[in-house]
């Protein structure tokens, strides 16, 4: 604080576009997610692994009925990798914020929360699509061979339900405590793998982990992803964009009313 | 509701340059905070003027962070109302023409000095240039250091920055030089004392009756959830008390306590400590009296103590 001040108090200031904050917010997301490695490495680096020392040998391999266990790897890891997006770059973040008193401060500030959270959105595409991308370079390099259309609708259709599947990032991040929020979202992230398909195809477990499986949102997503590369699992496209669609807007639905309840608590 | 029936429309004539309206900056009737059995703040009436600085005053846990929290809309009184710059206080239209610093908040550790106050600023539609705000706060130099970096002092300038970046009408501060050096806090007595020069309405809270002397134009001072006193500086010292007297006499403490200008009077043994806000009187009737009276000393009294008996006096 030096001599300086006098003059600089009363000079104007200037006018800013409304917009201009949703983009810098959004920009300041994925600044600091760019700069925290450790966070890129679990949720970006960690499908590409998985996908290399399970797939890279046998991604060429033809499914008997059509498709390639390329194809599927691609599919399920895709899944994996954008529901760790949101649980961590939402819900891990989020609990972190409320611990440190960001919330708080924003909360004093014109900004409207829902430009604040949908900013988080804006990251969780940016980072979901970058993992997306790179799957499916890394499925064409090793041999799961699909047309350019095809492969276009089905990282769209992947793109989709991961903002489906980011509500359930904020309801992490409004109900968990910063210390167990790692721990809630690996026993979140884990089951809804296992009924995408990351560790064995689904349709070989027993007909009881099957039923409860397709009560889970991963479960429809990954065989509507999966049909369209031409696999052939019993997909019915109405069936499973409804329960994907729907436990999106129950997921968010359920996190807009926890916000509003707990807002003058929790985060004041 | 429309925003216009909720400000009022009257433009206030005394300072032309500023945009302030009739309402008051800040109104606060009959504002009761209650968390489960604890009242935190019990029926609080309040008004702030345009272009005053107002301290309140207390010891912690008195209240004063849940008054700036009610007043800051982060949190809904059980009774009373609330209005800041004449709107309710989460009102868009009232967050945009206020600053604050807040005394448990964070940001991303991540992102730098300048980004935090250029991402700020765009939060405000109308906000002081980046440079500026940086210049004020003291954080020259410090624009490209990581937030998380900061040390403890440096935090809380970037605090200050924050709460100043949209240009605001009413600056809240709750608690601002905690953690600051003597020097450091100094400044800032000087950077607040200037935006309060250029129009800026100042409300801040602080322990330190130091402090609320050295920048307040007005005290307001608060203990168990309630207004005690209320005043200039000047009016909150001598209610306070000005001056001990210690002596050594052999007088009753109840007749010597029911003197004009004796606040309280305590004896040990032989000796008498009078607590007395017209020491010169009590003096003279000490020595005008009959009783043998020897071992005077007279002290200003240190504005910390004053400020106590100020609080035990009002827990009675």
């Amino acid at each position: 604080m030096n001599t300086l001040t006098l003059a600089t108090m009363a000079r104007p200031g200037v006018d800013r576009p409304p917009l201009r904050s949703f983009a810098l917010q959004a920009a300041a997301e994925l600044r600091r997610h760019l700069r925290a490695p450790d966070f890129a490495m679990a949720a970006i680096a960690l499908p590409l692994f998985f996908y290399t020392i399970i797939g890279m040998s046998r991604a060429a391999e033809p499914v008997p009925g059509g498709g390639t266990v390329g194809g599927y790897l691609v599919v399920v890891f895709s899944i994996f990798g954008v529901l760790s997006v949101s649980l961590s770059g939402i819900g891990h973040t989020i609990a972190d914020e409320r611990a440190r008193g960001d919330l708080r401060l924003v909360r004093v500030t014109p900004l409207p929360a829902a430009a604040y959270l949908a900013a988080k959105l804006v990251f969780v595409l940016v980072a979901s699509t970058a993992i997306i991308v790179l799957l499916g370079i890394e499925g064409a390099a090793t041999g799961a061979r699909l047309p350019l259309a095809t492969w276009l609708a089905t990282a769209g259709l992947l793109l989709a339900g991961s903002l489906m599947l980011s509500p359930i990032g904020f309801l992490v991040g409004f109900l968990v405590r910063p210390g167990s929020a790692g721990a809630v979202n690996l026993l979140i992230l884990m089951p809804l793998s296992l009924t995408a398909g990351v560790f064995m195809d689904i349709h070989e477990l027993p007909a009881a982990v099957r039923q409860i499986a397709e009560l889970t949102p991963t479960y429809h997503l990954s065989i509507l992803a999966q049909s369209m590369t031409g696999l052939p699992v019993p997909a019915q496209p109405i069936v499973d964009v409804a329960w994907v669609v729907g436990w999106g807007i129950a997921s968010a639905v359920a996190a807009l009313l926890i916000y509003r309840r707990f807002v003058g608590r929790q985060f004041a | 509701m429309t925003i216009a029936s909720l400000a009022g429309s009257a433009p206030f004539d005394a300072t032309p340059a500023f945009n302030v309206t009739s309402a008051p900056v800040v109104e606060l009737r009959g504002a009761t905070k209650r968390y489960g059995a604890v009242e935190a703040l019990r029926g609080i009436d309040l008004v702030i003027q345009p272009g005053e600085i107002t301290a309140i005053l207390g010891p912690n846990g008195a209240g004063k962070t849940t008054a700036l929290s009610l007043i800051l809309g982060l949190r809904s009184p059980t009774a009373g109302t609330i209005r800041l710059l004449g709107l309710p206080p989460e009102h868009p239209e009232a967050r945009a023409r206020v600053g604050a610093m807040l005394q448990e908040s964070g940001v991303p550790p991540m992102l730098t000095v300048g980004e935090l106050v250029e991402l700020f600023s765009s939060y405000y539609p109308h906000s002081r240039r980046t440079a500026d705000v940086i210049a004020a706060a003291g954080l020259t130099g410090l624009e490209g250091r990581r937030a998380g970096r900061l040390s403890g002092g440096q935090r809380q300038r970037l605090f200050f920055a924050l709460a100043l970046c949209g240009d605001p009408e009413l600056v809240i501060l709750d608690e601002p030089t905690t953690g600051l050096d003597v020097e450091s806090r100094r400044h800032f007595w000087d950077v607040v004392t200037e935006l309060a020069a250029h129009g800026t309405t100042v409300l801040f809270a602080t322990h330190l009756l130091e402090e609320a002397d050295a920048l307040a134009t007005r005290i307001v001072v608060i203990n168990h959830g309630r207004i005690v006193r209320d005043g200039t500086p000047a009016q909150v010292k001598a209610q306070a008390g000005g001056k001990t007297i210690h002596v050594r006499a052999d007088l009753d403490p109840t007749l010597v306590a029911s003197w004009p200008g004796v606040v309280r009077v305590e004896r040990t043994g032989s000796r008498l400590e009078i607590v007395a806000t017209d020491a010169e009187a009590v003096l003279g009737r000490l020595f005008g009296g009959a009783t043998h009276v020897e071992e005077v000393t007279v002290e200003e009294r240190a504005l910390e103590t004053a400020f106590l008996d100020l609080v035990k006096e009002t827990e009675s």
